[in-house]
């Protein structure tokens, strides 16, 4: 049993040691990519203007049973600035009024759209033509899920790139503008994506975010300290390596004939957005082709999180099984001699670091109290672990406000940094083991293959 | 246990020490948001006081100017290259005068030798603006450095100092380096006088790899060098260029064509690369006459839908093929997609 005892031990020191080490590193690199990002585009503040070689983009909008908030949604894309773009919105089959909402607000008239069977998809019903607003079309299609709408979205546009957002997303008004900095900059560029941001508290008037506040629900606040750690080292550590593996669906800008060429979005996998990224690594790293996935750290998106346990409880199940799906879709990536950093870094990271971490740490939570009590370990070898573990979580959780506080201060007040230090203490006790534990049953939901779903979230609306 | 307990007093060690680093560094973003608060409420002021100052120089030269500290030179060089980016004409002669009455052009040249990015950027922006030529040395050793924001911007100033002395030195560069924005370089080259660029640009085009003489005609094309005409005219007729640089070219006689190069464009309709044959399409509907329409029925069933689509486009926007015109192409199709596809293209007419 010692010996037992000893192993146990050992492999999760070691497996903790690993991770924390990963992460470090993580945002080590993250804190110099970004302040190279802040530095380097300090002129860019003394005039935000045009040039003429913007590449044109194609907005796509999945709705279904948006009524609540589609119209103000679509009529805050149309007054984005950019040079030129169009916005797709696409009716999937909603119950609701939002294809009525829509025709009424926009004097949507259905017009004889041909459009390339690029991608196969569900049948098309209509596609509408707004009379009032030259570049707002609609798809009307039969319900389908999301992939299936974006993939019919990306047959009917007409523009070289494609920009994914949610229909409840809020932009900053220069989204487009910021987001197609890195296809302007590297002509290899396939894919960008941005930081999103919590919107539960904040101020949204006419579609646009007026100002920025914290949440006084105590789980948003938790979700607005973790929605730090995932973008601003998360994925900035990685960008700089192009291994980043996940591009939120909530925004993201993508190059259409690479999209189509690799097959578009996954109808089968409840994670499209992040299937998508790890497919075009996979097929591009595969192939040999010069690529770059880019991570633009401006907070461009703003988007509402749940605020009840349920719906909480839902969307992590929902992500960890969409995590397994794309991983396990994509898994010859892994350790492939052509696959480079994200074959051997990233990927195997994600794998055992992230996908697996719900396994080690429910396994911790549960084992190392129970060799306690059953007098296997000492009370101070289970303060230790209680210690190192929560100390980790804080470490991680601050050192993303440090991020912050060092690039954007998007959140103005001292009170609001004391604020979030307090979520990003509290959230070790109780929340993130609750957290793990949704994350091991999207794990087994996904083992099973238990039947998928997306659920509904109550929202709030503008 | 008593083995175990050097790792438990590891663990133990590690864990108070994670726990002391997550409030020191609590303490150091608490710190650095009171520093910047501060920071924020003297740019502010400084800003309060000089906005209204600087734009009533503007109007009326002033003889003496409140002394800037050197905390506030930066902010000082923000709000005066925010006006510089805002202005026209005469101004900016005033902003200048303004700028060396302050000894700011002095101290753009220290800031130049800094060591922060964010203070030499801003020292080289002044410097441009400022047509500061004796700076002209290092900017232009900055053009040619590594960092792809302050070669730019070095690029820029030079631009901004001498036009047509820069030429020499951007034209290569713009040619070489692909890590530069290709809208900031538009953007930089529109700013030059079309005579100046248009004979190097359309020359470098032809002395690099097709990927590059794409993108480089791309920038004729923004900057409406017109006069690069028959440079593109002759490459196009000399030997079997590359694809991509065929589309770009046939892209660029669409725009500023003339008749004079029907000939040519309608030599692409039926090129096995669909790019090539979408450009010939676009450019036959821009400069195409009236024996282009048969051309351009045939090409609605081209097997690419984007073909299609175009050539479908370029001819209901030929001036001479009224509506009635488009429903009898239509009706005469035998094939449906052909008649589907201009069916969008009657509904809106």
């Amino acid at each position: 049993m010692a010996r037992f005892i000893l192993t146990v031990q050992w492999f999760f020191l070691l497996y903790f040691i690993l991770q924390s080490a990963g992460y470090f590193l993580l945002d080590i690199i993250s804190a110099i990519h970004l302040r190279r990002y802040m530095r380097e585009r300090s002129l860019d503040r003394l005039r935000q203007s045009y040039w003429g070689l913007e590449p044109p983009i194609s907005i796509l909008v999945p709705a279904y049973n948006e009524e609540a908030t589609i119209e103000a949604s679509i009529r805050s894309l149309l007054q984005l600035s950019y040079p030129e773009y169009e916005v797709i919105a696409i009716n999937d089959g909603s119950r609701d009024k939002t294809l009525e909402v829509l025709i009424r607000q926009f004097s949507l008239v259905p017009y004889p759209e041909p459009y390339p069977a690029h991608l196969p998809t569900k049948p098309i019903r209509a596609v509408y033509h707004s009379t009032l607003h030259f570049n707002l079309r609609v798809i009307d299609k039969v319900k389908s899920g999301k992939a299936d709408a974006l993939n019919a979205g990306i047959n009917v546009s007409r523009y070289p790139l494609i920009c994914s957002i949610d229909a409840d997303s809020v932009l900053q008004r220069d989204s487009l503008h910021r987001v197609v900095q890195p296809f302007l900059e590297n002509p290899s560029t396939v894919a960008s994506g941005g930081t999103v941001r919590v919107r539960n508290g904040c101020e949204v008037s006419g579609g646009f975010l007026t100002e920025v506040g914290l949440p006084r629900s105590l789980l948003a606040l938790f979700q607005v300290v973790e929605y730090l750690r995932a973008f601003l080292f998360g994925r900035m550590g990685w960008s700089p390596l192009n291994a980043m593996l996940v591009i939120s669906g909530a925004f993201g800008l993508f190059d259409k004939e690479t999209v189509v060429a690799v097959g578009g979005y996954r109808t089968d996998t409840l994670s499209e957005d992040m299937e998508l990224v790890v497919r075009l690594h996979r097929q591009l790293r595969l192939q040999g082709k010069r690529y770059r996935i880019t991570f633009v750290p401006d907070p461009i998106c703003w988007t509402e999180v749940p605020e009840d346990l349920k719906s909480l409880e839902r969307q992590r199940v929902r992500w960890q099984r969409g995590l397994s799906e794309s991983l396990t879709m994509n898994f010859d990536l892994l350790c492939n001699r052509k696959a480079g950093t994200v074959g051997w870094l990233a990927f195997p990271f994600t794998v055992i670091f992230e996908w697996l971490s719900p396994l080690v740490h429910v396994a911790a939570y549960l084992l190392m109290p129970g060799l306690f009590f059953l007098g296997y370990i000492s009370g101070q070898a289970m303060a230790a672990f209680l210690v190192v573990e929560i100390g980790f979580g804080m470490v991680l959780s601050v050192s993303a406000l440090f991020l912050e506080e060092i690039s954007f201060h998007v959140y103005p007040k001292p009170a609001h940094i004391c604020i979030l230090f307090l979520a990003a203490l509290a959230e070790n006790f109780g929340y993130r083991q609750m957290h793990s534990f949704w994350r091991l049953i999207g794990l087994y939901h996904w083992a099973s293959g238990a039947k998928a779903h997306w659920g509904e979230m109550p929202r709030k609306g503008y | 246990m008593s083995t175990l307990d050097p790792i438990v007093k590891l663990v133990w060690t590690s864990g108070v020490g994670l726990v002391v680093l997550a409030f020191s560094l609590f303490l150091l973003t608490l710190a650095s948001r009171l520093w910047l608060m501060g920071k924020e409420r003297r740019r502010k002021q400084f800003l309060a006081l000089w906005t209204p100052f600087l734009a009533q120089s503007l109007v009326h030269a002033p003889h003496q100017l409140p002394r800037i500290s050197a905390a506030d030179s930066y902010t000082f060089l923000e709000l005066w290259n925010y006006f510089h980016a805002s202005f026209r004409g005469e101004i900016k002669e005033r902003l200048n005068h303004i700028a060396c009455l302050s000894g700011m052009n002095r101290v753009a040249m220290r800031m130049l030798k800094q060591w922060s990015v964010r203070k030499r950027l801003m020292a080289i922006a002044t410097l441009g603006h400022l047509r500061e030529r004796s700076a002209w040395a290092e900017l232009t050793r900055i053009a040619h450095g590594e960092n792809p924001t302050l070669s730019l911007a070095a690029a820029k100033a030079l631009v901004d100092i001498d036009a047509r002395a820069a030429t020499p030195i951007l034209i290569p560069l713009v040619a070489s380096r692909t890590n530069w924005s290709s809208a900031k370089v538009a953007a930089v080259l529109k700013e030059m006088e079309i005579d100046v660029i248009s004979e190097p640009l359309a020359r470098a085009a032809f002395s690099v790899s097709p990927d590059n003489t794409a993108r480089l005609i791309r920038y004729l094309e923004a900057t409406r060098c017109t006069s690069a005409l028959p440079v593109l005219r002759w490459y196009v007729k000399q030997g079997t260029p590359e694809d991509r640089v065929v589309a770009a070219c046939l892209r660029f006689f669409g725009r500023f064509g003339s008749r004079e190069d029907l000939e040519m464009v309608r030599s692409y309709l039926s090129h096995p690369n669909w790019l090539v044959r979408l450009e010939a399409v676009r450019a036959l509907g821009a400069i195409g006459i009236q024996e282009d329409v048969e051309s351009l029925i045939r090409r609605l069933v081209d097997e690419n839908w984007w073909v299609r689509y175009r050539a479908a486009e370029a001819l209901t926007g030929l001036p001479f093929v009224g509506r009635e015109r488009v429903r009898q192409i239509q009706e005469e199709q035998t094939d449906q997609s052909a008649r589907e596809i201009l069916a969008p293209f009657l509904f809106a007419a």
